[in-house]
C-alpha cells in the first residue's frame, strides 16, 4: 500500500521507508512535527509528489516508534494534560538519535505547523486569525 | 464429639458442600481426616525435628564434629520434601482427573475447590511464630509472616528468601497514574505554568526519550556519538534528579569534547573534577554548579596542564584560596574570554579583580555573583578591561555610585549587558552614565534601588543614542517609606515618566520587561504605553512582570494582551485590582489572586 497519489497533490497520507525497507503510512499532518519531514515535504520537493520519505539511517524498529510518537503527538496536539508515552528503554538511545536526525527535539505548536499544509483557508481559519486579539467584555 | 459425628454422616450431602468434598466423600475420603492426618504428621515431624535440634545441642556441647547433625536435618528435610511432593501429585491427580472435572464443571464453582485443595495444602504450613526447616537450605528459623514460599512447596529462611527475591525478576511496579480528576489535573498544569515549563500538546520525541534515559541511567555505559546539545540536555535532567555523581560524571566526559556542563557537582570530589582536565584535555568551556569539592589541589592541577579554558564557571566553590586564583588568572588568564564566579564567598576578591587586566586582556564576559569580598577597589580596576561587553555584578558590599560611573565612563562604548543588582545606595549619576557612554547596550537591571529617580530615568531614556533594549529589569525600584507608603513626593523609583520614555525608546524590540514593585507607576501611564485601541504594538515583547504595581486594573491587562501580539507570559502577583480577566487561547496570566487558584490559562477561542 502506498500513499501516493497520481495527480501529485497532496495526498492525506505519506509512505515513510525505514534503512531496512519497512513502509509505514502516516498521516502527513502527523508528521509535521520532525522539521526534517517538514523540510522533505516543501512544495517542489520529490518527497513532496510522490509522498514517498526514504530515511536512510533509521530501521524499522525505531521508525516504528517514531511513527508512533507522531500519531500521539497529533492525538494530543491541542491537549493540556497530556499522558507520556511510554519509550522502550532498550531504544533509547537510538530513539535519542533518531530524534536529533529528525529534528523533533523542540516542542512544535501544532498551529505553527498549519501554514506547511497547504490546507484550503476554510479549514484553518482559526489557525490564521491572530489569537492576541482580546476585547475585554467585562467593561462593555 | 462433633467429628465422630461427621465421621459417621458419611456420604450425606448436608447443606452446602463443594464439588470436591462431595467427589473425595464419594471415594470414601473425609477432607476432615486428611486434616488430621496432616495435623498427626505435622506433630510427629516436630518432635523428629526437636529431638535432632537436641541432639545437635548435646553434641556442640560435647565438642563433637557437626557432621551428624547436619546429616539427620538433611534426611528430615529430603523426607518431608519428598511427602509434600507426593502430597501435591495426588492432588494434582485428583485434579486432573475426569470426574473432578466434570463435577467442577457442573458445580460452576471455578475456585471453591481449588481453595480447598490450597488450603488442605497449606494447612500443613506452621503459622507465623513457629519454627519450621528452611525448604532450601534445612536450616531452623522462625516462621513470620514475610516467609517466602519455596516454589516446590515449603518455606523459606530469610536469607534464603532474599536469595529468591534476588534471583526473581523485580516485579513491575504498575505505572504511575497521572493526576485524575478536576482538582488534581489543574494543579499539575498549574504547578507546570509556574516552573514555566508549561505547553499545549504532547513533550517532544526528545524530551520523552531523554527523560527515560535520565530514568535508566545506570544501565547506561556510553553516550556514544551524540551531538553536543543532547548530551547538555542529559546533563540537566540527571543534575535536576541529582543523578550526577562519579560514575555518571564518565558518560560526560568525552576526549574529544572542549566542553563539560556540570549542574549540579555536589557528589563529585576534588578527584572528580581533575578527572575532568585528564580526560578532556581539549577542554575550553567549563561549567560546574555547586562545584563544592573543585578546591586549590584541582586548581593546581589545572594549572600544570596544557589546558586552555575560554570560559569558565564556576558556582559555590569556596574552598579555592585568593592565591590560587591569583595563580590561575596569571598562568592560565591570557585564553580566557569569559569568568563567572557564583556563591564564592570569601576568596575571589579585589586582588583578582585587580589582576584582570594584566592577566586577562581579552575578557569579554565577567560575572562575580554573591560575592562578600569585593569592594570599589575591586571594580575600579574593571575600567581597564577595554574588550569587556558582559558586566553582571551582585555583591554584598555597598560599592559608591561614582566608582560605576567610572567603570562605565571607560568601558561604557563597548558594554552589551549590563546588571547591578541589590546596590540600595544607586543614585541617578549612573543612569547619566549610562545615558552619556553606553551606545550598544542590550541588556540592562538596575533593581533595588532607594535613589534613583523618574527623573533620571526619564533622563536616560530621552534622546540615548542607543539601539533599543532587549532586555530591561528595573524590579523594586521604588520609594520605601514604611510611616508614608503612598506619598512619593521626589518621584523616587520608576514612575510615570520613566516608564514611558522606557517603553518609547525601546518598545519596538524588547522582549523581556520587568517593572517587578514599581509601585508609583498610574494606572494612567499603563493605559497610555497600553492604549486599549492597540495602536501602540510592541511585537517583540513575550515576558513581561509588573507583578506589585498596585493600580493595574482588568482593564490593564486586557490592553496588555491586545499591545502584545507575541506576549507569552504575563505575571500579575499582587495586583489586587485584577479580579477577572479573560485570557486569550495560548497566553499565560500568573498570579491572579481568585478561587480558581493562582493562575488562569488562557482558553479563551472568542475573536471579535
Amino acid at each position: 500500500m502506498d500513499a501516493t497519489n497520481g495527480n501529485g497533490g497532496a495526498s492525506k497520507y505519506i509512505t515513510l521507508v525505514s534503512k531496512d525497507g519497512f513502509e509505514f503510512v502516516v498521516l502527513r499532518e502527523a508528521t509535521l512535527c520532525s522539521d526534517y519531514i517538514r523540510g522533505m515535504l516543501r512544495n517542489n520537493m520529490t518527497e513532496a509528489r510522490t509522498g514517498r520519505c526514504e530515511l536512510q539511517d533509521i530501521n524499522g524498529v525505531i521508525l516504528e516508534k517514531v511513527v508512533e510518537y507522531f500519531h500521539y503527538w497529533y492525538k494530543y496536539r491541542d491537549r493540556e494534560d497530556v499522558p507520556d508515552m511510554e519509550i522502550p528503554v532498550e531504544n533509547c538511545l537510538e530513539l535519542v538519535v533518531a530524534a536529533d536526525y529528525l529534528g523533533m527535539d523542540n516542542v512544535k505548536n501544532h498551529e505553527s505547523t498549519l501554514p506547511h499544509l497547504g490546507l484550503r483557508s476554510s479549514t484553518c481559519v482559526m489557525a490564521v486569525v491572530p489569537r492576541g486579539v482580546f476585547v475585554n467584555r467585562t467593561l462593555l | 464429639m462433633s467429628r465422630q459425628q461427621n465421621n459417621r454422616a458419611g456420604r450425606q450431602i448436608r447443606g452446602p458442600q463443594s464439588a470436591l468434598t462431595d467427589f473425595l466423600a464419594s471415594h470414601n475420603i473425609s477432607a476432615n481426616q486428611i486434616r488430621l492426618d496432616a495435623d498427626a504428621r505435622r506433630r510427629a515431624a516436630e518432635q523428629e525435628n526437636g529431638a535432632s535440634s537436641s541432639s545437635n545441642q548435646q553434641q556442640i556441647a560435647e565438642d563433637e564434629v557437626g557432621e551428624s547433625s547436619t546429616v539427620t536435618t538433611s534426611v528430615t528435610v529430603t523426607t518431608r520434601t519428598s511427602r509434600r511432593k507426593k502430597d501435591q501429585k495426588v492432588i494434582d491427580k485428583i485434579k486432573a482427573s475426569k470426574t473432578y472435572q466434570k463435577r467442577k464443571r457442573n458445580a460452576g464453582e471455578d475456585d471453591a475447590d481449588d481453595d480447598l485443595l490450597d488450603t488442605l495444602l497449606r494447612e500443613r504450613a506452621p503459622l507465623p511464630g513457629q519454627m519450621d526447616n528452611c525448604a532450601n537450605c534445612g536450616k531452623r528459623f522462625t516462621v513470620t509472616a514475610y516467609s517466602r514460599n519455596h516454589p516446590d512447596g515449603g518455606l523459606l529462611c530469610s536469607p534464603c528468601g532474599k536469595e529468591m527475591d534476588k534471583d526473581a525478576p523485580p516485579k513491575k511496579k504498575p505505572a504511575k497514574r497521572a493526576a485524575t480528576g478536576p482538582v488534581g489535573r489543574r494543579r499539575q498544569i498549574q504547578s507546570k505554568i509556574l516552573d514555566g515549563t508549561f505547553q499545549l500538546g504532547a513533550k517532544s520525541l526528545m524530551t520523552l526519550c531523554i527523560e527515560t534515559l535520565a530514568k535508566n541511567i545506570d544501565l547506561a555505559e556510553d553516550l556514544g556519538d551524540l551531538p553536543q546539545p543532547v548530551i547538555d540536555k542529559i546533563a540537566r535532567k540527571l543534575s535536576k534528579h541529582r543523578l550526577l555523581n562519579p560514575t555518571t560524571l564518565s558518560l560526560f566526559l568525552q576526549p574529544t569534547a572542549d566542553e563539560v556542563c556540570i549542574y549540579d557537582g555536589a557528589k563529585l570530589s576534588a578527584d572528580d573534577y581533575i578527572r575532568i582536565f585528564q580526560t578532556v584535555p581539549g577542554l575550553k568551556r567549563l561549567k560546574a554548579k555547586n562545584a563544592i569539592h573543585f578546591k586549590d589541589e584541582v586548581m593546581d592541577f589545572l594549572v600544570s596542564r596544557k589546558t586552555e579554558l575560554e570560559d569558565l564557571y564556576l558556582h559555590g566553590s569556596n574552598l579555592i584560596a585568593e592565591e590560587k586564583w591569583l595563580e590561575f588568572l596569571q598562568k592560565k588568564g591570557k585564553s580566557l574570554q569569559s569568568l563567572r564566579v557564583y556563591w564564592t564567598d570569601k576568596h575571589f576578591g579585589d586582588s583578582a579583580l585587580a589582576a584582570l587586566p594584566s592577566s586577562c586582556p581579552s575578557l569579554v564576559r565577567l560575572k562575580a555573583c554573591h560575592n562578600q569580598k569585593i569592594t570599589g577597589e575591586g571594580i575600579n580596576h574593571l575600567a581597564q578591561l577595554h574588550h569587556l561587553k558582559h558586566l553582571s555584578i551582585d555583591l554584598r558590599n555597598h560599592v559608591h555610585s561614582d566608582v560605576y560611573v567610572n567603570v562605565l565612563s571607560s568601558i561604557g562604548p563597548n558594554l552589551e549587558t549590563f546588571s547591578i543588582t541589590r546596590e540600595i545606595e544607586l543614585d541617578n549619576t549612573v543612569l547619566d552614565a549610562i545615558h552619556n557612554h553606553c551606545r550598544s547596550l542590550q541588556k540592562l537591571r538596575i533593581t533595588d534601588s532607594e535613589v534613583m529617580t523618574d527623573e533620571g530615568f526619564a533622563r536616560l531614556f530621552t534622546n540615548w543614542e542607543n539601539k533599543c533594549l532587549l532586555f530591561v529589569d528595573l524590579q523594586k525600584c521604588r520609594q520605601v517609606d514604611s510611616a508614608n507608603p503612598r506619598q512619593n513626593p521626589d518621584n523616587i523609583g520608576l514612575c510615570d515618566r520613566g516608564f514611558k520614555a522606557l517603553m518609547a525608546h525601546s518598545g519596538r524590540k524588547i522582549q523581556h520587561l520587568n517593572v517587578h514593585g514599581c509601585r508609583h507607576i498610574s494606572a494612567k501611564a499603563f493605559e497610555e504605553v497600553f492604549p486599549s485601541d492597540g495602536i501602540k504594538v510592541y511585537p517583540e515583547l513575550k515576558n513581561l512582570e509588573i507583578s506589585f504595581c498596585e493600580e493595574v486594573t482588568d482593564f490593564i491587562v486586557g490592553s496588555i494582551f491586545k499591545c502584545c501580539p507575541n506576549l507569552h507570559e504575563l505575571n500579575v502577583f499582587g495586583c489586587m485590582k485584577v479580579k477577572s480577566v479573560r485570557v486569550p487561547k495560548g497566553k499565560i496570566l500568573v498570579g491572579v489572586p481568585n478561587a480558581l487558584g493562582m493562575v488562569i490559562e488562557g482558553v479563551d477561542d472568542d475573536e471579535e
